[in-house]
């Protein structure tokens, strides 16, 4: 370590210097400042008197103007009156209209000065007068006014019109007389009085001192320090004195100001020489004495760094300016392992980085002292026994006290536990992001991550995003079948798929279960979307070997894009799988592309749905019942109820264009329940009204099977109402085998309610399956029926189920019975009840009113004929 | 008893002839603007009085003449010397109309004997009152209509007429009575415009404008020299094919001077005057003597400047000289007082038994008293006495017959 050497220098010394150099600074300045205002009194005042003077005459020169210009205009006003024709004509005797003056006048834009005016004859007889302060005619002589009007009346050609002055209680009253001019000669006079305040005049003159109007008789006797400005116009002159007392204030204030301007001037001069001053002389003093205190802080703090080096847990090396060490403190050579004999006069990077050191860091660290700047980093070091560990390394260079470089100083710590620390929370924080944006089954990104993508496009504007949503097709019968690791191998495997299928841009999601979705790279469109989906289908479709066994499943695929213009990026995934919805319904292993139809159709379901919500609420559900009748004998045995939604704006609608929007809104139970209300008491009023329906069937979900409420509306019914029939579809008795479902089924059964397997050949129902839920009826599904007629095989099938139904002492019906011919070949086969358009449609309660009247009319007439046979 | 009434008359302002030497005609006339009007008046008034040797009924009278410059006001003061003196035995009235309109009912009632030889406003001669002390030898308004008319429409051919009206009670007059003579033809003018006493070349320029734009070939104008002089320069201007029919009042002053040779020949300017240019033309007595003694250098009428008023003052003194004469016979003239002189005057003047040469004609008689069924009682002149005069070269008038 090196000091500067110490240099003697006084403080008081300093501040003698500063002091004196201030003090002699403001002695000048004072004596400038005095000198200036002796030579300002001296020079500038008498040459300002006599200004002032000037100043006075030509004050009194303007107003002087200003009071002509203004009298000149009160003449022109007065001439015009003069000279108007009928002020002429009255003048002249011709005629006598005596309010026409005064009128006149009154329509001019006379001044607020003119006080009044009267007008004369040739003969000087007053004819007339105008007052607006007439009083003030009486401050003038009468012999004086009459004098007036003469001369002008005698002597019109008077270059100054004649003028008459008084002053009364400080103002000023004129009157002049304007002659009434006829073919040259005058016929009359005007005399106008005026009120005139000369304040108006000389307003803002400061050195003026009550100026006053004379006439041009008492100008002559004006004493001589008045200054007299003739007017032109009329026979007045304005006189004006000088305020002495106010030429000498003014004076004073000009001393003032111009002092004050040149002490301004002065003390800038002044000012800049003391900054001057200050940096030339009083700076460097005082910068040797701050240097003097200063390295005595240094040696004094060198000191205590030394000790406190000594004791640092940290390592401290010092080096020159080449990097070669010249001290290390007792931490250095406890870490390192290294003695300072060892290692003075080398360079650390020698001995203390290795294989592993970063070669970046190590070039960091050069630069920085190449470039004599400070430099911190975290680098690997070796200890003398080769052990590595991580320092936290800090360089900076050292600088004389005139500011030059003549080192470094080094100090480092030991920071390979927090480095292990740091490192391990970094990998377990990333372990969290991904597994919170990761499928742990599959591995592959999950609805977060699809989100975050999809938040990314969106902040990007991006306007090419193409959807393909996936969904296994009977994935469930695969975990049912095979076990949940059969099924997890499956969802693996099309994980693989759609990893390898996809380009390094797209993105493959499991969005849950079986459900999958693939965001499209940008730029792709929605046929690469319709490409890559048939490519993942194809192989999803591939047989898949688990424990030796194979394993098919299938998937469907819908398909959705911006680039139709058709979605806004929010309805994307709503789209996409409204498509896959249509590829489930159109059978399942296909792709299909959201449509414009299609997106037609979403509309409309939606507006469907809107409206179903409000229909639920509306009570707009009605039951329609199709008649049920006796193979044999073809009577009525019952009713089918069958709902219809009577819409304000879809008009009357039919189950299979709401109830999948309906099953989707869960409002499914709600309808059914308005339904069977419904129904059960429009066909308990029939009952009242004589016609006895014997049984109500209804359309039931596995919900209200278990529904407590459907099971207490039944219980609730009274004793003579119609036996009740829950239609149970066949699918849901497959696939709904619960307890709970079993127990609903059990507790209705115990109401007396009858259970009919509803649609039966159209799903897997097993005979054991039948067997344990024990129906007391089935209907065959319409699509068994229909071919009878032309296909053997199907009567053959049909007559197969109705032997097995009647084993299982199961009442059958027959569903879409169309024509008499089927009607006739189901009765021969066995069925007991026959349903169909060939009987009658669906139809609302007072349809069906008329048609059993209708029916029992008929059986009447036919009895009749019968019994008059 | 005599002294006694000498000291009431002397209390009551009512002096006798005896004690005045010399009576006084007043002449109220424009002297400052109309000048040569005036001093035609007073030529012919003195001519006529030289020849009597300035003597009434025996008596010596000088003539004051008083300058009213057009102003009634000044007439007004005149009127009243008159009243207070006892000398003023007539008032001869010139030129203007409007202070004779102006204080007629007071120059009536008043008894202030006026003569008129150049006032053309009817309604002077024709008080509502009994008492009318007027006496004309002049134009009369109420005929110049009816000349008027008769001279443009039916003897010059003219076939829309406008009238251009001073704004005064004698312009008013005057269209009255130039209406109702068109009236009696089934016509009216095409335009009636009137201008101020002063008018100025911008309303005389909007004036002639009308005039132009109504399509009248012929005009009638009342005026006086001076604003006449304007209106005229305007018409030259906007509608220099008009043909003009102007009053005499155009003459009062030095009209010629104002309106140059090519202007009054374009204009056809004709004058309303009564007919002494013709009466010179035919040769004239009595018109020769007058010349002769007026301004005994003269050849003819146009050597004396506004010859209507040395006419016209000469016939008036004329008339004035005989009813004097005949007063003179009465009690009331030679010791009676100036009130009762004025008084015979004026009765003499309405009974006058002797005729009278004049120099436009013989006036036998030439008043009549007063009565409101004789309108023209106060005229000396009628219709038959009017004649149109044009405008020489030189600037004169002649006779335009």
């Amino acid at each position: 370590m090196q000091a500067e050497p110490d240099t003697p220098t006084s403080p008081k010394t300093a501040a003698s210097v500063a002091l004196r150099f201030w003090l002699l600074l403001t002695v000048i300045l004072i004596l400038a400042i005095a000198c200036s205002i002796v030579a300002l009194r001296l020079v500038a005042v008498p040459y300002f008197i006599e200004h002032q003077n000037q100043t006075v005459m030509e004050q009194a020169r303007n107003a002087a103007q200003s009071l002509d210009e203004w009298v000149g205009r009160e003449r022109l006003l007065m001439d015009f009156v003069a000279n108007d024709p009928n002020v002429l004509s009255i003048a002249l005797g011709h005629s006598e209209n005596s309010d026409y003056f005064p009128d006149l006048l009154d329509s001019l834009p006379t001044s607020e000065n003119l006080s009044w005016v009267i007008f004369y004859d040739a003969l000087g007889d007053e004819v007339t007068r105008f007052e607006v302060r007439g009083w003030e005619e009486e401050y003038f002589n009468t012999h004086a006014l009459n004098r007036l009007i003469t001369d002008t009346i005698e002597e019109s050609r008077f270059e100054r019109k004649p003028a008459l002055l008084v002053e009364q209680d400080g103002a000023n009253y004129f009157a002049v007389a304007v002659p009434i001019i006829q073919n040259g000669f005058p016929e009359g006079a005007l005399l106008a009085g005026y009120s005139l305040s000369l304040e108006e005049f000389f307003s803002g003159s400061e050195t003026i001192r009550d100026p006053v109007l004379l006439t041009d008789a008492a100008a002559l006797t004006a004493p001589e320090n008045m200054e007299l400005a003739p007017l032109s116009r009329i026979e007045m002159t304005l006189a004006i004195a000088p305020d002495i007392s106010a030429v000498q204030a003014a004076g004073n204030r000009l001393i003032s100001r111009g002092v004050t301007a040149i002490a301004a001037v002065l003390l800038g001069a002044f000012t800049i020489f003391a900054v001057l001053g200050r940096t030339v002389v009083v700076k460097p003093h005082q910068r040797l004495q701050e240097q003097a205190e200063r390295l005595k802080d240094q040696k004094r703090n060198l000191r205590e760094l030394a000790a406190i080096a000594e004791l640092a847990q940290d390592s401290v090396v010092l080096s020159d300016l080449d990097g070669c060490i010249t001290w290390v403190n007792p931490s250095f050579e406890k870490q390192t392992g290294y003695r300072l004999e060892d290692v003075k006069g080398r360079k650390p990077g020698a001995f203390l980085q290795g294989r592993d050191t970063d070669p970046k860091t190590v070039q960091e660290l050069s630069h920085a002292l190449a470039a004599r700047q400070a430099v911190k980093v975290e680098i690997l070091n070796y200890r003398s026994t080769g052990e590595p560990y991580w320092l936290m390394l800090s360089i900076s260079p050292l600088y004389s006290g005139t500011g030059d470089p003549y080192g470094f100083v080094a100090i480092s710590s030991d920071v390979t536990e927090a480095r292990d620390s740091r490192e391990a929370l970094i990998a377990a924080k990333k372990e969290i992001e991904y597994q919170a944006l990761h499928d742990p089954l599959t591995g592959l990104p999950n609805r977060r991550a699809l989100d975050e993508e999809l938040r990314l496009r969106e902040a990007a504007q991006a306007s090419d995003i193409t959807l393909v949503r996936i969904d296994l097709d009977h994935f469930k019968y695969v975990n049912d079948t095979m076990g949940h690791e059969a099924g997890d191998f499956v969802l693996k495997c099309v994980a693989e798929i759609l990893s390898e299928e996809t380009k390094a841009d797209d993105l493959a999601v499991r969005v849950g279960g079986d459900e999958f979705l693939l965001l499209l790279g940008r730029g792709s469109t929605e046929a690469d979307g319709l490409t890559v989906a048939k490519r993942i289908l194809k192989r999803i479709r591939a047989p898949k070997s688990f424990e030796d066994k194979t394993i098919r499943v299938g998937a469907s695929f819908g398909v959705a894009g911006l680039a139709g213009g058709l979605l806004h990026k929010d309805d994307l995934i709503i789209a996409a799988d409204a498509a896959l919805y249509e590829a489930k319904e159109a059978g399942r292993n296909r792709v299909h592309l959201y449509t414009p139809e299609l997106h037609n159709q979403v509309l409309s379901r939606r507006d469907i749905a809107r409206e179903l919500r409000l229909a639920v609420g509306r009570d707009e559900f009605e039951p329609f019942f199709q008649a049920q009748y006796d193979a044999r004998t073809r009577r009525i045995v019952g009713v089918e109820t069958l709902a219809r939604w009577r819409s304000q704006d879809f008009g009357l609608v039919t189950p299979n264009r709401f109830l999948p929007i309906a099953e989707q809104l869960s409002i499914v139970e709600e309808i059914d329940d308005q339904i069977l209300r419904k129904a059960i008491a429009q066909i308990m009023a029939l009952r009242e009204q004589g016609i006895d329906i014997p049984k109500l069937s209804v359309n039931v979900t596995a919900a209200r099977v278990q529904d407590r409420a459907v099971y207490e509306l039944i219980r609730d019914l009274p004793s003579n109402a119609p036996e009740i029939a829950f239609e149970v579809l066949e699918s849901v008795l497959v696939e709904e085998q619960t307890d709970a479902f079993l127990m609903g089924l059990d507790n209705l059964r115990e109401l007396g309610v009858h259970i009919e397997v509803d649609d039966f050949g159209s799903g897997h129902a097993s005979i054991i399956g039948l067997m344990k839920l024990r129906p007391d009826a089935m209907k065959i599904d319409q699509r068994l029926v229909m071919p009878i007629l032309e296909d053997p095989v199907s009567l053959g099938v049909l007559e197969q189920i109705i032997s097995m139904a009647k084993l299982m002492e199961l009442t059958v019906v027959a569903e879409g019975v169309e024509t008499p011919e089927h009607a006739d070949v189901l009765t021969r086969i066995g069925c007991h009840v026959l349903q169909g358009y060939h009987f009658c449609m669906p139809m609302p309660v007072e349809e069906l009113q008329n048609l059993i009247l209708s029916s029992r009319r008929n059986d009447q007439t036919i009895r009749r004929a019968i019994g008059g046979v | 008893m005599r002294i006694s009434l000498a000291s009431l008359f002397t209390a009551l302002g009512l002096t006798t002839a005896a004690a005045t030497d010399t009576l006084e005609l007043y002449i109220d006339a424009d002297y400052s603007v109309s000048f040569a009007a005036a001093e035609a008046i007073e030529l012919g008034v003195r001519t006529a009085l030289n020849e009597v040797d300035h003597q009434l009924g025996g008596m010596p009278v000088e003539l004051v003449p008083k300058d009213h410059r057009g102003n009634a006001k000044r007439s007004h003061r005149t009127m009243e010397e008159y009243l207070d003196s006892d000398r003023a035995l007539a008032m001869i009235g010139g030129l203007h109309s409007p202070p004779y309109l102006t204080y007629r009912e007071f120059i009536n009632d008043s008894g202030i004997l006026t003569l008129l030889p150049w006032s053309a406003s009817a309604p002077i001669t024709r008080t509502q009152g009994d008492e009318n002390w007027f006496f004309r030898v002049s134009v009369d308004d109420s005929k110049s209509g009816e000349f008027f008319v008769r001279e443009a429409m039916d003897r010059q051919g003219c076939t829309s007429l406008a009238l251009i009206l001073l704004d005064t009670g004698w312009g008013r007059a005057g269209e009255v009575s130039l209406t109702a003579a068109l009236a009696a033809r089934n016509m009216r003018p095409v335009v009636v415009e009137y201008f101020p006493f002063s008018v100025g070349r911008a309303v005389a320029g909007t004036l002639a404008s009308n005039v132009a734009s109504s399509g009248a070939d012929c005009a009638v104008i009342m005026a006086n020299a001076v604003n006449g002089a304007t209106v005229f320069r305007a018409l030259f201007e906007q509608a220099p094919s008009l043909r003009i029919f102007s009053d005499w009042g155009i003459m009062g002053g030095n009209f010629t001077d104002e309106i140059d040779r090519e202007m009054r020949q374009r204009l056809d300017i004709q004058v309303l005057q009564t007919c002494a240019l013709r009466i010179e033309a035919e040769s004239s007595g009595v018109l020769t003597r007058a010349l002769q003694t007026a301004k005994p250098e003269a050849t003819s009428l146009a050597d004396i400047g506004a010859v209507t008023g040395f006419v016209h003052g000469y016939d008036i003194t004329r008339i004035l000289i005989a009813a004097a004469d005949q007063a003179a016979r009465t009690d009331a003239w030679p010791g009676g007082t100036i009130q009762q002189r004025r008084a015979a005057l004026k009765a003499a003047l309405e009974n006058l038994q002797t005729p009278v040469d004049g120099i436009l004609k013989t006036y036998d008689p030439p008043f009549r008293p007063w009565a409101s069924s004789d309108a023209d009682a106060r005229e000396a002149l009628g219709l038959d006495d009017l004649c149109m005069a044009r405008f020489r070269e030189d600037g004169l008038l002649k006779d335009a017959g």
